[in-house]
């Protein structure tokens, strides 16, 4: 029923991700909210880094950008701040997101330039082959962590509203239709909105840690899974190792964009006095 | 190729289309289809009971590869 | 005090932030950084009231990624560091070269390695201009030596960027970047000004990468009807990714034979005294100055020296060296580092070459070229 074709580059596809890959499901959340949103596909940038999740622009046809790892942030800034007009979405992993692009990420959540940022959120490197990421379960293998992880992992949404986003949701691939409305929230969002999506990988988390196939990991989001307003009336222990999900935060913030515009305004008025 | 089972049945209000090219079988859209309306054919998935299905489009949502579609069928009369 | 002359006394970094705003910058993206920052702030100033952007992000890898995403929305960008950050741009800088992104970094020389001396002047990032990134790559290497060169050859800088649709380094070091010096504005119209080449297919039939006889694709504005795709991976003219041999070996010589192809247009130098010459002086950057002095002081000692001042480093002048060896057989090359483009001219000319070389912090002297001069072995 939902015409996701015509945002497809149909001649791509089959798609590269593997069997039950939850990239798929994200960025069909993702089709439906930019449909809702109205946005001409003229108007919409998609930008990436380097992973899974990044190979997302080649599939869909908006203006797309493919960057280098952990610097899509960093590259769609630019071409924000170049033209105001463009909707600028960008798609990214965890590990591009938040290892080597955690710079970018918290400044340009700092600046809470105008700006959506969809985070596949699998819990490990999937195109380098499995190695742990900053966000694998302490405990939990990786192939650079074949005794399982010692290192705590990031609350990637709670970085974000920690370093100043204004508008932060989480969602998982089970629960994808409310996926489709905090992404169709952030792009709407005035400011820099991040939502995390916890996405299944089969092949490199599932197995190595025997977490059966992608109908049990969704299944497993289902029952492990809390909505953030039960979760802030529920003791610590109920809510650990659980998925909050949800809207996480929505603040009202001056915007980068904006300011800078007042900014110049400011400056020429002075100027031509 | 497009696999379309629309057999021409009076009371079937859905058309499910499954395209084999993009199909990996991973069984999602068996999994959640509450009708079970679909199963698997060795490593593909198939419209087994296509009068059952409902329009719930679960199966189009956790799809991960833009591989079926669900579609209404038009009353004869157009109504 | 009638200013005639349209006149101004002016750093190099200064001057370099103005030329950029006459070529048609309008967004700059930097981290601070010593002996650059002077370009950051001048552009601080000078962008909002010029109606463009500045951004300071926060780091230099940034700065070269948001140059590159602001040059896809079709406006004229460049970044501004030193040697520790033109190390960390390497990557992006790479990414620019594969996607024919038109983008300018300016690299304002320090001492190096590492931390180095980052008040003092050195030339020694030379091959890193043109090797810092992996892989075989297309890019275009510019050295000023006076505030007056530092502006002509920003918006040169410029133009072969939006020309060629490459990235292109502007070297200075401390000196340049920080030495006032009265510098004549050219008239305005006098100064060419080059924008990228831009499609007219129409959307459906645009291809970012096709094959054109300039070699060189046609641009589209993100955001302006035409969708396409831009990768780091190899790609193909539709600007997909590929692995398909053919296309990948089409993708690599193009690229790099957009800069062999106009060698003529971009190589540039000056000569002074060559013609009787019987030892030549190869210099650039901040060491030309002295060499001009060192030549003209031998020249009135009777010696006859004479000297080739290059302006654009990269692509080297390998044939023009080349012929001028055809007569003269002694070369002396004068460089804050210990020997990279002596080593240069070494192979174009096939001769011993004598090197000039400080590594202290310090500009060569007139002195020390003259002392060579007088050493050169008959």
């Amino acid at each position: 029923m939902f015409p996701y074709e015509k945002y497809l580059r149909r001649d791509r596809f089959p798609h590269i991700w593997c069997t039950g890959c939850g990239c798929g499901i994200v960025l069909k959340a993702l089709l439906r909210a930019i449909e809702r949103s109205k946005i001409s596909k003229d108007d919409i940038a998609l930008v990436s880094g380097i992973g899974c999740s990044s190979r997302t622009p080649g599939y869909v046809d908006f203006n797309t950008l493919h960057t280098t790892h952990g610097r899509a942030i960093a590259f769609a800034t630019g071409l924000k701040l170049a033209k105001k007009e463009l909707k600028v979405i960008v798609v990214t992993g965890d590990g591009d997101a938040t290892a080597i692009g955690g710079n970018h990420f918290i400044h340009a959540a700092r600046r809470n330039l105008d700006m959506t940022v969809l985070i596949y959120n699998n819990y490990i490197y999937g195109m380098t082959g499995g190695q742990a990421s900053p966000t694998t379960p302490t405990g939990k293998k990786g192939s650079t962590a074949p005794y399982g992880t010692i290192e705590p992992a990031f609350d990637i949404s709670g970085l974000a509203i920690a370093a100043g986003a204004s508008f932060v949701a989480r969602s998982t691939c089970y629960h994808a239709v409310q996926l489709d409305k905090y992404i169709h929230k952030g792009i709407l969002k005035k400011g820099f909105s991040v939502i995390e999506a916890i996405s299944p990988c089969p092949t490199y988390y599932a197995r190595p840690n025997r977490l059966g196939n992608v109908v049990d990991m969704l299944q497993w989001y289902k029952e492990n899974s809390i909505p953030v307003e039960v979760a802030r009336k529920v003791s610590e222990e109920e809510k650990k190792d659980k998925i909050i999900i949800g809207i996480l935060h929505d603040a009202e913030k001056p915007e980068f964009c904006e300011e800078y515009q007042r900014l110049s305004a400011r400056v020429r008025k002075i100027d031509n006095k | 190729m497009i696999i379309i089972y629309t057999m021409a049945v009076k009371t079937r209000k859905f058309a499910v289309t499954i395209d084999k090219n993009r199909c990996k079988g991973c069984l999602l859209c068996v999994a959640f289809c509450p009708r079970n309306v679909l199963a698997m054919q060795k490593t593909e998935a198939k419209v087994a009971d296509p009068d059952a299905c409902i329009g719930c489009q679960l199966c189009e949502i956790y799809c991960p590869d833009f591989a079926i579609s669900v579609s209404k069928i038009e009353e004869e009369n157009g109504k | 005090m009638v200013n005639r002359e349209n006149a101004k006394l002016m750093t190099g970094n200064e001057a370099c932030a103005e030329a950029a705003l006459v070529a048609g910058m309008s967004f700059f993206a930097g981290y601070p950084i010593t002996p650059s920052s002077e370009i950051a702030e001048c552009l601080a100033r000078r962008l909002p009231q010029e109606g463009g952007t500045f951004v300071q992000m926060e780091d230099e890898l940034a700065s070269m990624a948001a140059i590159i995403g602001a040059s896809l929305a079709g406006v004229k960008s460049m970044t501004a560091t030193s040697g520790p950050g033109f190390s960390l741009m390497q990557e992006n800088i790479g990414y620019a070269s594969m996607t024919e992104v038109p983008c300018v970094i300016v690299n304002v020389q320090r001492g190096g390695p590492s931390t180095g001396l980052p008040t003092l002047p050195s030339q020694a990032d030379v091959m890193q201009a043109r090797w810092g990134t992996h892989g075989d790559h297309p890019i275009i290497a510019v050295a000023p030596s006076t505030v007056r060169e530092t502006y002509d050859w920003t918006i040169k800088a410029f133009n072969f960027s939006e020309r060629f649709r490459v990235p292109v380094v502007v070297l200075l070091d401390e000196i340049i970047g920080h030495i006032n010096e009265k510098i004549v504005f050219p008239k305005r119209e006098e100064i060419e000004i080059v924008d990228r080449a831009r499609t007219k297919q129409n959307p459906e039939d645009y291809k970012p990468y096709e094959l054109t006889d300039s070699d060189i694709p046609l641009f589209a504005d993100f955001g302006s009807g035409y969708r396409y795709h831009v990768t780091g991976l190899s790609h193909d003219e539709t600007g997909f990714p590929t692995n398909d041999p053919k296309k990948v070996d089409l993708l690599h010589r193009r690229l790099n034979r957009k800069i062999d192809r106009y060698k003529s247009e971009i190589i540039s130098y000056k000569t002074a005294f060559l013609e009787d010459a019987d030892l030549c002086i190869v210099a650039f950057g901040s060491s030309a100055r002295s060499a001009y002095r060192a030549v003209s002081r031998a020249r009135t000692s009777g010696l006859k020296v004479g000297i080739f001042h290059i302006f654009v480093l990269w692509p080297f002048p390998y044939e023009e060296l080349n012929k001028i060896a055809r007569r003269i057989k002694k070369f002396i090359v004068p460089e804050m580092n210990l020997g990279q483009v002596a080593h240069e001219v070494a192979c174009a000319t096939k001769y011993e070459v004598t090197q000039v070389n400080r590594v202290d912090g310090g500009l060569i002297t007139p002195d020390e070229i003259l002392e060579a001069i007088k050493n050169v072995p008959v």
